[in-house]
C-alpha cells in the first residue's frame, strides 16, 4: 500500500467525533443562517446590480434577488438543523451544500472568508460517513461501529484537517509582511480601549516603543498560526494547539472584530478536530451519562412510523401542512409563501413512505416540527426579522424607492423588539416626502412616545401642526 | 488501488490543487486588493483606507453610488475590489448609452493611503472606462 493510500484511506476517526461535528457544526450553522445571514438578504440584487465571485457566473446566472437569497438562507438553515439532528442527513446535506454554495458564489456582496470556509467544509462533509451515528435516523449504540470499533475510516475527515491546515498556513503567510510584524496593521485593527492600553503598556515595559506591544503581538500571532497549521497535520502537536487555539479565538471575540460567528466555528473545530482521542472519549462519557434519562424518549422516537401506507401518507401530509402553514403564518418576509411551500414539501417528504417507509417515523416528524419552530422562534426572538426589514427599508430609502421603503419600515416597526426606538422617525420622514402628512404625524408621534428627548422628532411634529 | 479509492484520490487531488493554487495565484498575480480565496485574514491590505469618487460625462458630474446600488458595493469599492469597480463602470456606461449618449464617459478615482504613508491611485483616474 502506498504512503498516499495509507495517509488518506487508512485514516481512522472516532465516530463520536463525527457525531459531535454533526451537532456542533450544523446546529450553529442553522442559527447563523437564520439570525445573521438572512438579515443581509436584501443586499442581493438591490438596484439590479451584482458582481459574482467568478465572471462566468455573471454570464450564467441572472442578478440574484433578496427574496431568493432570503429563501435560501431560511431553507438552508432548516436543512442544516435536520443534519444536526441526524434526520434525512445525506439528502439534506447535499441540498444544503448546493444552495449554500450557490448563494455564496453568486455575489461578492458576501465576501466573508469564513462563509467561504463554510462552503468548503460543507462540500467535504458530503463525503463524511455521517449515516448511522446517534440521532433521529441512527441508533444509540452506534458510537461503536458494527464491528465494535470506535473509529471509522474517512478520507474526507483527513481532508478537513488538511484544509484547515492550509487556511492557517496562508493566514500565517499573510502576517509575514512588514506592515503586520511592525505592529502597524494590528494598531489599526484593535479598537477596544483596554486592549490598546495593555499593548501600549507592553511596549513601555519591553522598551520597544509606541508600536512595540503591537509588534510583539504580531510576531506571536504569526508564529502561532504556523504552529497551528502544523498541528492540524501532526497529532503530537495537537494538545498544545487545542488549548491555545480557543484562547486565541476568544481573544479575537474580546477585541470585537465584528466577524460574525467565525470565532465560534473555529473554537468548535478545535474541540472536534484537535482534542486527543483519550480526552475526547473522557468528555463524551459523562455527556452520555447525562443524556441517559432521555433514553426512553429516544427509544420511542425510534419506533417506525405507521406501516399502513394510507396512514403513513396522511401523516406525511399532516407534517408537511403543519410545517408549511406555520411558516406561512409567522414568516413576514419576501417570498414567504414560496418558503412555506418548500419547507412544507421538505418536511412532508422526510416522513413520506416513499421510496420506502421512513425509518423512525415519529422521530423524523418531530425533527421537522422542531426545525420549523426553531427557525420561527430564532427569527422573531433574535430581532433578525426586524433587522431584515429595517436594513431593506434603509437601502430602498437611500436609493429613492420611497413607497417600498415605507412598506419595509412599517414591517420593521411591527416586528421591533420591545424598547427599541424602531424606525418611526425615518418612516415619518418618508411619509413627508411622499406627501402623506397625516401618516407622517402618526409616525412622528409614535417616535416621540418612544424617545421623548428626540429634538428632530419634536421639530418635525411642530412643522406638521 | 480500488476504483473507489481512485475516485477519492482524484477528488482529494483536485481540492488540494485548488486550495493551494488560489492563494498562490494571489501572490503570483500581484492582485494586492482582491484577497478573496487567499485566506488573508486581518491583513494589512484589509485596513488600508481608500476613497472612491465616480464621475461621468464630459462635464465629469459626480455619481452618487449609494443612491444607485447597495452600500455593500460602495464598501467593496473602498477596498479597491477591481471586479466590483469594473462591474459598476460597465453598468454606468450601459446606462449612459441607454440615455442616448453616443460617446459615454465614466471615470473613477480610487485613492488609497498605503502603510508607508504614500497615497496612490489604484486605477488611472484619467481612464474612460467606456472607451474599452
Amino acid at each position: 500500500m502506498s504512503r498516499w493510500e495509507r495517509f488518506w484511506f487508512e485514516n481512522g476517526v472516532l465516530r463520536v467525533r463525527l457525531a459531535t461535528f454533526r451537532v456542533a457544526f450544523f446546529g450553529p450553522l442553522a442559527f447563523d443562517m437564520w439570525m445573521l445571514m438572512f438579515v443581509h438578504a436584501p443586499r442581493y440584487g438591490a438596484g439590479g446590480f451584482n458582481v459574482a465571485h467568478f465572471p462566468w457566473l455573471d454570464a450564467l446566472l441572472p442578478v440574484p434577488s433578496a427574496a431568493l437569497s432570503g429563501a435560501i438562507y431560511l431553507v438552508g438553515g432548516f436543512l442544516a438543523f435536520r443534519v444536526a439532528l441526524g434526520a434525512v442527513t445525506r439528502l439534506s446535506l447535499y441540498l444544503l451544500t448546493a444552495i449554500y454554495g450557490l448563494v455564496y458564489f453568486w455575489s461578492q456582496a458576501d465576501s466573508y472568508q469564513h462563509h467561504y470556509l463554510i462552503a468548503l467544509l460543507l462540500l467535504l462533509s458530503c463525503f463524511l460517513p455521517l449515516e448511522g451515528l446517534p440521532g433521529v435516523d441512527g441508533e444509540p449504540e452506534e458510537l461503536m461501529g458494527p464491528d465494535g470499533a470506535p473509529e471509522v475510516k474517512s478520507w474526507a475527515a483527513r481532508l478537513i484537517y488538511v484544509e484547515v491546515s492550509i487556511v492557517y498556513f496562508f493566514t500565517a503567510v499573510t502576517k509575514t509582511s512588514g506592515d503586520w510584524l511592525n505592529g502597524w496593521a494590528l494598531n489599526r485593527i484593535i479598537h477596544t480601549d483596554f486592549m490598546r492600553e495593555f499593548l501600549s503598556w507592553m511596549g513601555g515595559v519591553t522598551g520597544t516603543g509606541e508600536l512595540g506591544g503591537y509588534a510583539i503581538t504580531g510576531w506571536t500571532i504569526m508564529l502561532w498560526q504556523f504552529f497551528v497549521a502544523t498541528a492540524f497535520l501532526f497529532p503530537k502537536l495537537r494538545p498544545l494547539a487545542c488549548i491555545t487555539g480557543p484562547m486565541f479565538h476568544i481573544l479575537v471575540e474580546v477585541i470585537d472584530l465584528k466577524i460574525g460567528w467565525f470565532s465560534y466555528y473555529m473554537i468548535a473545530l478545535y474541540y472536534i478536530l484537535l482534542f486527543p482521542d483519550r480526552w475526547f472519549l473522557a468528555l463524551a462519557r459523562p455527556v452520555g451519562a447525562l443524556l441517559q434519562p432521555l433514553r426512553p424518549i429516544a427509544t420511542w422516537l425510534r419506533t417506525p412510523g405507521p406501516t399502513d401506507p394510507t396512514t403513513a401518507w396522511m401523516a406525511a401530509a399532516a407534517v408537511g401542512m403543519v410545517s408549511g402553514a406555520a411558516v406561512w403564518q409567522w414568516l413576514p418576509a419576501a417570498g414567504g409563501t414560496s418558503i412555506a411551500l418548500v419547507v412544507g414539501l421538505l418536511a412532508g417528504a422526510a416522513v413520506a413512505p416513499w421510496p420506502r417507509p421512513a425509518p423512525h417515523g415519529y422521530g423524523r416528524a418531530l425533527a421537522q416540527l422542531l426545525g420549523v419552530a426553531a427557525m420561527l422562534v430564532s427569527l422573531h426572538g433574535s430581532g433578525a426579522l426586524y433587522d431584515y426589514h429595517r436594513f431593506w427599508g434603509g437601502d430602498l430609502k437611500r436609493r429613492g424607492e420611497l413607497e417600498s421603503a415605507a412598506a419595509h419600515y412599517e414591517s420593521a416597526n411591527r416586528l421591533a423588539p420591545e424598547g427599541e426606538p424602531a424606525r418611526f422617525r425615518a418612516l415619518g420622514g418618508i411619509y413627508e416626502r411622499l406627501g402623506r402628512r397625516d401618516d407622517a404625524r402618526v409616525a412622528y408621534e409614535e417616535a416621540a412616545r418612544r424617545r421623548p428627548d428626540d429634538k428632530a422628532v419634536r421639530a418635525a411634529l411642530s412643522r406638521l401642526r | 488501488m480500488s476504483p473507489e479509492r481512485r475516485r477519492g484520490s482524484v477528488f482529494i487531488g483536485a481540492v488540494l490543487l485548488l486550495q493551494l493554487a488560489l492563494p498562490i495565484s494571489y501572490y503570483a498575480e500581484g492582485r494586492t486588493f482582491d484577497e478573496r480565496f487567499a485566506w488573508r485574514m486581518f491583513s494589512p491590505v484589509r485596513v488600508t483606507h481608500c476613497s472612491v469618487a465616480w464621475a461621468e460625462g464630459a462635464s465629469r458630474r459626480r455619481v452618487n453610488v449609494s443612491a444607485d446600488v447597495h452600500q455593500v458595493w460602495y464598501s467593496l469599492m473602498k477596498r479597491a475590489r477591481s471586479g466590483v469597480v469594473e462591474g459598476y463602470a460597465k453598468r454606468r456606461c450601459e446606462l449612459l448609452r441607454a440615455r442616448g449618449d453616443a460617446v459615454p464617459e465614466v471615470y473613477v478615482q480610487v485613492r488609497c493611503q498605503h502603510p508607508d504613508g504614500e497615497v496612490r491611485d489604484v486605477f488611472p483616474p484619467a481612464k474612460n472606462w467606456c472607451a474599452e
